[in-house]
């Protein structure tokens, strides 16, 4: 994998999590991660080139995966740049656990609700695409 | 070759509390120990953990690690494990290798050994238990006294005290409790009569953690990044006192040797040592010699010092259970400055009312242990759970459930030799429950989940740590009255020696639930004691 593809990938997976595009230092931990990773497992394969492809179905593939395959390839590579963008003050925003209010309840009830529907059709989607 | 009074193997809570007992009786003390140092470069700044996350360019270093080495699948096995804590655990592999099929051995090489990442909980004995493992309670509150002005304790005499601490102990006031353990303790005390006459307890714990100056270290600044740093010096950890030795002209420390074995002589002790970084053997002579290098650490230099390949020796662990619980009414409630991440709360259920066999919990809240490391809990995708989690952090608890263990025929190590590593020998390890236990085990956590329901919090799932992940290990070297091989005398000298003392926890012959460190330590001091007599 090149500097140029994994520095795409930390975007896309960026803009999965938190909707912006991921800086430099952020593309460049990535790629320090990742570069010389081997994928062998085709299963692996192929749900990365459907996320790379695809990046709108990445939030369905992850939901899947999570409860399918929760140690899969994609999910790895998530959880890098989520642990990466945690740990840099330019997305702290995006992290902090800022005080809500009180009515913000149903406001997490809802996503949770989403949450819950996202991965019951990430499920399928993942069984259909055969990568579980 | 100089031929010390003493030598004392580890620095570690045992070998530097006992090395204290010995240096301050004016005896001359030489310290064998690996010792190895934190990695440069991972210092935090000075600021509290949230000023951290918002300005620090280079927090991924001891948030993350500097070569971003990322253990997806070992990130929650040792919290205490961070970045800048890791050291603690480096280099065991290779020194000191292990092999068991289901049980996580944690050592330690470092200065300070695993002390240097304790959870700093000071929870004494009951007469009862320290009976039971073979600990004899007068001495041993003596003990916890000392030990007590030497590091400093913070704690209250609350409902809880029986339990917690002897009312012989200096105590400095409590940490300032976090919000979720403000409400549960508010919750507790509302019905405070009903619950003790259900025989159940909550109250501070006391901890290693200094409120007011004590000596050089600094009170605790609420900076909350215990689990990255020691700002102050206020959380104790075995280094500063070893620190400290340092500058008497009657201690000497050496770093880089790995005890191998002794050998009793006529009128001295010889000690075999391996240099770590030359790889050579170096012999070192005392007059005599306190181990203190771990229940299993000892265990290795006492049977490889016999030669002896076959014997099988028990090992003891805590069995230990976690249980997230949430408080709904904290949801929402924001990041609070000046949280203190140590256990603040403990929980003892005592049905009996005699402060005898209780069981022990205590609780955490979670916070500066990043999203990353518990996102994959929920049910979702990262996305999701991320937006969720910033809601639900501020009500979530841990509850951390310490079960006792005694010896059973299934829980031993043994040395096996090996070949083509740094080591020459292997420490095997089989440690099994019984059926008996298992149910035993459940019927705690029934109790205890029960409880935190009672005081107001819904307790998720019971998550079993794997075998050994307490990081409690006893019971090596049973205390014994009468003469036996690979046992300890009551004073801690090892039978079959005159002048060879083992002042770390391998002769407890029961481990209680109320974690073993400050018990340990207040032996180690008596240990030291009696080998001055």
């Amino acid at each position: 994998m090149s500097v140029i593809e994994a520095s795409e990938q930390a975007n896309i997976f960026c803009r999965y999590l938190l909707k912006t595009s991921a800086s430099e230092t952020i593309q460049k931990r990535y790629a320090q991660v990742v570069i010389g990773r081997k994928v062998t497992d085709r299963k692996d394969q192929r749900a990365l080139s459907i996320a790379f492809a695809h990046p709108a179905l990445l939030p369905l593939l992850d939901s899947g995966l999570k409860v399918l395959r929760p140690h899969a390839e994609l999910r790895f590579r998530a959880s890098v740049v989520f642990a990466l963008l945690e740990t840099d003050p330019d997305y702290y925003k995006y992290f902090s656990i800022d005080k809500l209010p009180t009515l913000y309840i149903f406001v997490a009830a809802v996503s949770a609700v989403i949450g819950f529907a996202r991965t019951a059709i990430g499920i399928l989607f993942v069984k259909c695409l055969g990568i579980t | 070759m100089k031929k010390h009074d003493y030598i004392v193997v580890g620095s570690g809570c045992s070998g530097s509390m006992a090395s204290q007992t010995l240096v301050e009786a004016g005896a001359n003390v030489l310290m064998l120990d690996v010792g190895v140092l934190p990695t440069t470069g991972l210092k935090p700044k000075s600021g509290s953990f949230i000023q951290n996350r918002a300005t620090d360019k280079n927090q991924h270093k001891y948030l993350l690690d500097t070569d971003l080495a990322y253990d997806h699948d070992n990130l929650s096995k040792v919290a205490q494990a961070t970045p800048t804590r890791a050291y603690v655990f480096e280099e065991t592999g290779s020194l000191i290798p292990f092999s068991a099929d289901c049980f996580s051995a944690i050592e330690s090489l470092a200065y300070g050994g695993l002390g240097a990442a304790w959870g700093l909980q000071c929870w004494r004995y009951s007469d009862s238990d320290a009976t039971s493992a073979g600990l004899i309670p007068d001495g041993l509150s003596s003990g916890y006294k000392k030990i007590a002005e030497r590091i400093g304790i913070s704690g209250a005499e609350d409902a809880a005290a029986p339990y917690t601490v002897d009312a012989s102990l200096p105590l400095q006031e409590p940490t300032k409790l976090n919000q979720i353990q403000r409400q549960l303790y508010r919750s507790y005390n509302k019905y405070h009569d009903d619950f003790i006459k259900r025989g159940l307890y909550l109250g501070r714990t006391p901890l290693a953690l200094l409120t007011q100056n004590h000596g050089s270290r600094k009170a605790y600044s609420y900076k909350n990044m215990d689990y990255y740093t020691d700002y102050g010096h206020s959380a104790w950890r075995p280094w500063m006192t070893v620190d400290e030795l340092k500058g008497k002209s009657n201690f000497s420390y050496m770093a880089g040797r790995l005890v191998l074995t002794f050998k009793e002589e006529r009128n001295s002790i010889l000690v075999k040592t391996r240099n770590t970084l030359t790889k050579q053997t170096e012999d070192f002579r005392c007059h005599k010699l306190i181990l203190a290098s771990s229940a299993m650490g000892t265990a290795r230099i006492v049977l490889r010092s016999a030669d002896d390949f076959t014997t099988r020796l028990p090992l003891l662990s805590n069995p230990y259970t976690y249980v997230p619980c949430i408080v709904p009414k904290m949801f929402g409630g924001g990041s609070e400055e000046g949280k203190v991440e140590f256990a603040q709360l403990s929980a003892f259920i005592d049905q009996l009312g005699n402060k005898q066999n209780y069981s022990v919990a205590s609780f955490y809240a979670y916070q500066s242990l990043m999203l990353y490391r518990i996102v994959d809990q929920l049910p979702f995708g990262l996305r999701d759970s991320r937006n969720l989690l910033r809601y639900l952090l501020p009500g979530l608890l841990i509850m951390g459930i310490q079960h006792p263990d005694s010896p059973t025929a299934n829980k031993f190590v043994s040395l096996k030799k090996i070949s083509g590593t740094a080591s020459t020998d292997l420490l095997n390890i089989v440690y099994r429950f019984t059926e008996a236990e298992m149910v035993e085990h459940s019927r705690r956590e029934k109790q205890f989940t029960k409880f935190a329901r009672q005081l107001g919090t819904f307790p998720t799932k019971r998550i079993h740590s794997p075998n050994g992940s307490s990081i409690h290990y006893a019971g090596t070297l049973p205390f014994s009255e009468k003469e036996r091989k690979y046992a300890l005398r009551p004073d801690g000298s090892l039978w079959g020696h005159r002048r060879v003392y083992v002042a770390d926890s391998s002769g407890f012959k029961y481990l209680p639930g109320p974690g073993l460190t400050f018990s340990l330590m207040a032996n180690a001091h008596k240990v030291a004691e009696a080998s001055l007599a």
